[in-house]
């Protein structure tokens, strides 16, 4: 399926709420060509008032909701909407990255659908697959890193 | 009142293991390298393809949820 329309609506209500997140996950590694599938867009954030405050506009806008799967063991943040079929996770801390400043300024700009977003670099993504070290996480290592390599020789 | 069993002892108290799976022959594992090498080899143009698209070209990686579980390109 197109990701195209739903990320870039998730893109403006992200810029109209001023909500800075970058993308990560096997969303933002297929952006970088990276032959994985997801169903959901995976986000960095700061977990400030301010910022869940925003997120809040954001689930508004889309007419989605918010729900956190696992309170309180977990501070993911996932954004819902069941009639255009949109999953977005916010995360405050996830595996292998030190800082939202460092990923923030590690990522790299790309525009979907006139909305430009702040994509995680594939070094990133691929860190934090391997801290995290899930079965699924660990399936795409391999392709990740041959992306990696590819990506370098061009 | 019913006799106890005697216990085992000896060899037959000792864990049972698995037998030792044979080696592959060398033309089968010269298939299985062979199998691999083209594994790789399609891989490394999946990714070729990919990074010549530009990215509004990259967007087709979205699952959607299927009503009964799983999920569909």
């Amino acid at each position: 399926m197109n990701a195209a329309p739903l990320l870039s609506s998730l893109l403006a209500a992200l810029a109209e709420a001023r909500l800075e997140a970058v993308l990560i996950g096997n969303a933002a590694a297929a952006l970088h060509g990276a032959p994985v599938t997801t169903i959901d867009f995976d986000f960095m954030f700061r977990d400030t008032p301010t910022n869940l405050r925003k997120l809040k506009a954001v689930a508004q806008a889309l007419r989605s909701v918010v729900l956190r799967p696992y309170y309180p063991v977990s501070k993911l943040y996932r954004m819902v909407n069941d009639d255009t079929g949109l999953q977005a996770d916010f995360m405050p801390v996830i595996h292998g990255v030190r800082s939202f400043e460092g990923l923030k300024r590690r990522a790299t700009t790309a525009v979907v659908g006139g909305q430009s977003v702040l994509v995680a670099t594939l070094e990133d993504i691929l860190k934090s697959k391997k801290a995290a070290g899930r079965e699924r996480d660990q399936a795409v290592i391999p392709i990740l890193e041959q992306t990696l390599r590819a990506t370098r020789t061009r | 009142m019913p006799r106890r069993q005697p216990q085992p002892t000896g060899r037959s108290q000792r864990k049972k293991t698995r037998p030792a799976v044979a080696a592959a022959s060398p033309s089968r594992r010269k298939q299985l390298a062979a199998l691999a090498a083209e594994s790789d080899r399609q891989l490394e143009e999946l990714i070729a393809r990919r990074l010549a698209l530009p990215l509004d070209k990259r967007m087709n990686f979205l699952r959607r949820r299927l009503p009964g579980g799983g999920s569909c390109l």
